[in-house]
């Protein structure tokens, strides 16, 4: 066995002892940071420029939902 | 799946005329180089976003999926949820509208902008390289599988699909491809929504389909254990099933470590989330090229979010139907599973449906295909041409330019795909694993390049090649050829180990430029402004 593969075998143990359910935390964690994120992004950022938007416009709606969806997705599977 | 009836063909011709018509309709519109490669940059969100769904999913990747959900369930959705959304969220508020104010036609011309010419070749090589080759793979393997669902002849698929796909780019350029990708989009999702409708009702809905597919899995794994069981071990442990159960992964998107499965966690979230799929959404140059041709930053940003909703639905409607075969056709194995939904959909579709399918699979071939030709025509005339052969042309020059790239890049994929059938199947997918070689590191010169202004070219060229290196040689490393002559065991447990390779290349690319660039001196100031934060908002296009 080459050192590559003792970094490799050492790797995977360490990765193999976190419970399954901590890492389904982690995916979970991962669309929800982002849908915190989006929401605290200024609003100049997520509408059109340069003219009142209508409330469907605001990007942040939709990013959120395509976000929430990933969560809900994560915990169901 | 059998042989289509008329009403199937006739379906099947449909979407034939109309992808044609809707081709020739955008082209008359087509005058300047600019409207060929970037659509004049007139493309509405909607469009933009719908296209980027079609040409993620191509015909392999249709019935490869079902095939891989039957093997392995559900996880290999992950390709479509966080191996696309939260990428595809942060791409389109920050990286997306920066390169849309760059006013930029391809990923390495910003290279050149922030870096130097160097490392704008060196980027565009590979792209150039890897599309050209994805070209040919994506016709012969598409062809091969069209044999199996339609029995089309291999040269007929490849000669129509090529002929129809070079007609369309080659007159209407960017602006075809979208507005084709949008009706194969659609297309290609309603067929697969309706082989899920069908395929469900079929097995009573979705929970008799869980215990269904449970049944299966759990037989399948005790005969393997009954086959694989020494007499001696059955003696000493009478009861093998009751103490060590099958594991039941078929319907968990979250996989072990030790799973026999290719989608184990850390591949799908430090591989996939982390690096390959921000790789995709923010440096392939056929993924954002149709962003950068959007009619303004907020389309380019709502055209990402909008794919990023579309998304969310995919894995239903293209690894469902995979589930759907196990429950009902279970005794496949090994190559066998990739025929399970044609088998399905030979089964179990009404008449007319089939030809739905079909119309289906040759949209998502083609919507892919239409994205790689266009853009690797765009490479070739902006990072190559306009760069280094002729810098002043006109706008009509550019344009005849990108259309004879087209047929040329045509003619080489028709003769590739050509070339490449008369070998195993296994030598084109090392093709289809090139992009796992440099997708990494060319990510880390991007990122680093965006997020680090202390970042410079020396660093980057270096960064690059090194991170290359690296993904050849743990290839290689985890090559048969290789650690059997040194008596090694395979550097990785799992098979195509591909999503490592891409981690590993892109963190020592990241270390390489840090450390390059450290000892270097910095890159001037005016290179530096192209670093994220420092190009003001340009408001919308002129």
């Amino acid at each position: 066995m080459s050192v590559i593969h003792e970094v490799g075998d050492a790797l995977r143990s360490l990765f193999a002892l976190l419970p399954l359910p901590f890492v389904r935390a982690a995916f979970v964690a991962v669309p929800l940071v982002l849908m915190i994120w989006v929401l605290r992004l200024p609003n100049a950022a997520t509408t059109p420029p340069g003219r009142a938007s209508r409330w469907d416009e605001n990007l942040k709606l939709w990013a959120w939902l395509a976000l929430a969806m990933q969560v809900v997705i994560y915990c169901v599977f | 799946m059998g042989s289509l009836s008329a009403i199937d063909y006739a379906i099947v011709l449909l979407y034939l005329a109309a992808t044609t018509v809707v081709g020739l309709w955008v082209s008359v519109y087509v005058r300047t180089g600019r409207e060929f490669f970037l659509a004049g940059r007139t493309l509405p969100w909607w469009a933009v976003g719908l296209s980027l769904v079609a040409t993620d999913i191509g015909g392999t990747d249709l019935i490869g999926v079902g095939g891989a959900a039957y093997r392995h369930g559900l996880a290999v959705g992950n390709f479509e949820w966080i191996g696309c959304v939260p990428a595809m969220i942060v791409a389109a508020f920050v990286f997306i509208p920066h390169f849309w104010r760059c006013g930029v036609t391809t990923i390495p011309e910003f290279l050149e902008r922030r870096f130097d010419v160097k490392v704008r070749t060196a980027v565009a090589l590979c792209w150039l390289a890897f599309m050209a080759c994805n070209l040919g793979v994506m016709l012969l393997a598409s062809a091969k599988l069209m044999d199996a669902l339609a029995g089309w002849p291999v040269p007929l698929t490849i000669g129509l699909v090529a002929a129809l796909v070079c007609f369309y780019t080659w007159t209407g350029g960017l602006a075809a491809v979208v507005y084709t990708d949008v009706l194969q989009g659609i297309v290609m999702i309603a067929g697969c929504v309706l082989v899920v409708i069908v395929g469900l009702w079929n097995v009573g809905g979705w929970t008799s389909l869980e215990q269904r597919v449970e049944q299966q899995v759990e037989s399948r794994e005790l005969s393997v254990e009954s086959q694989t069981s020494t007499p001696s071990s059955i003696t000493l442990n009478s009861q093998p099933s009751t103490l060590n159960p099958p594991r039941f992964e078929h319907f968990s998107l979250v996989l072990p470590v030790d799973t026999s499965s290719p989608f184990p966690w850390t591949g799908i979230l430090f591989g996939l989330a982390l690096v390959i799929s921000p790789a995709y959404w923010i440096g392939n140059q056929a993924i954002v090229q149709r962003a950068l041709g959007a009619r303004s930053e907020y389309e380019a940003k709502a055209s990402y979010v909008w794919g990023a909703l579309l998304k969310n639905v995919i894995p239903l409607v293209i690894a469902v139907p995979g589930l759907i075969a196990l429950a009902k056709f279970p005794g496949l194995t090994g190559p066998e599973t990739d025929k399970a939904l044609p088998l399905l959909i030979g089964e179990t579709m009404p008449l007319g449906l089939k030809g739905v399918f079909v119309a289906a699979f040759l949209a998502a071939l083609m919507s892919s295909i239409d994205s790689y030709l266009s853009s690797a025509a765009t490479i070739v005339t902006n990072d190559f041409y306009l760069r280094f052969m002729r810098p002043t042309a006109d706008e009509r020059r550019v344009l005849r330019i990108g259309r004879m790239v087209t047929i040329a890049l045509t003619v080489w994929a028709i003769a590739f795909a050509w070339h490449l059938s008369r070998y195993e199947t296994g030598i084109y997918t090392i093709f289809q694993t090139l992009i796992a070689f440099f997708n990494g590191p060319a990510f880390a010169v991007l990122l680093t390049g965006l997020v680090f202004k202390s970042a410079n070219r020396y660093g980057a060229l270096a960064g690059f090649i090194g991170g290359v290196v690296t993904a050849v040689s743990l290839f290689l490393l985890n090559h048969p050829a290789l650690y059997e002559r040194f008596e090694w065991r395979p550097l990785f447990q799992i098979q195509d180990p591909y999503l490592y390779f891409s981690v590993w290349a892109f963190l020592v690319s990241l270390a390489v430029i840090g450390s390059v660039s450290y000892a270097t001196k910095p890159d001037p100031s005016e290179k530096q402004q192209f670093a994220l934060g420092n190009m003001p908002s340009a408001g919308d296009a002129a």
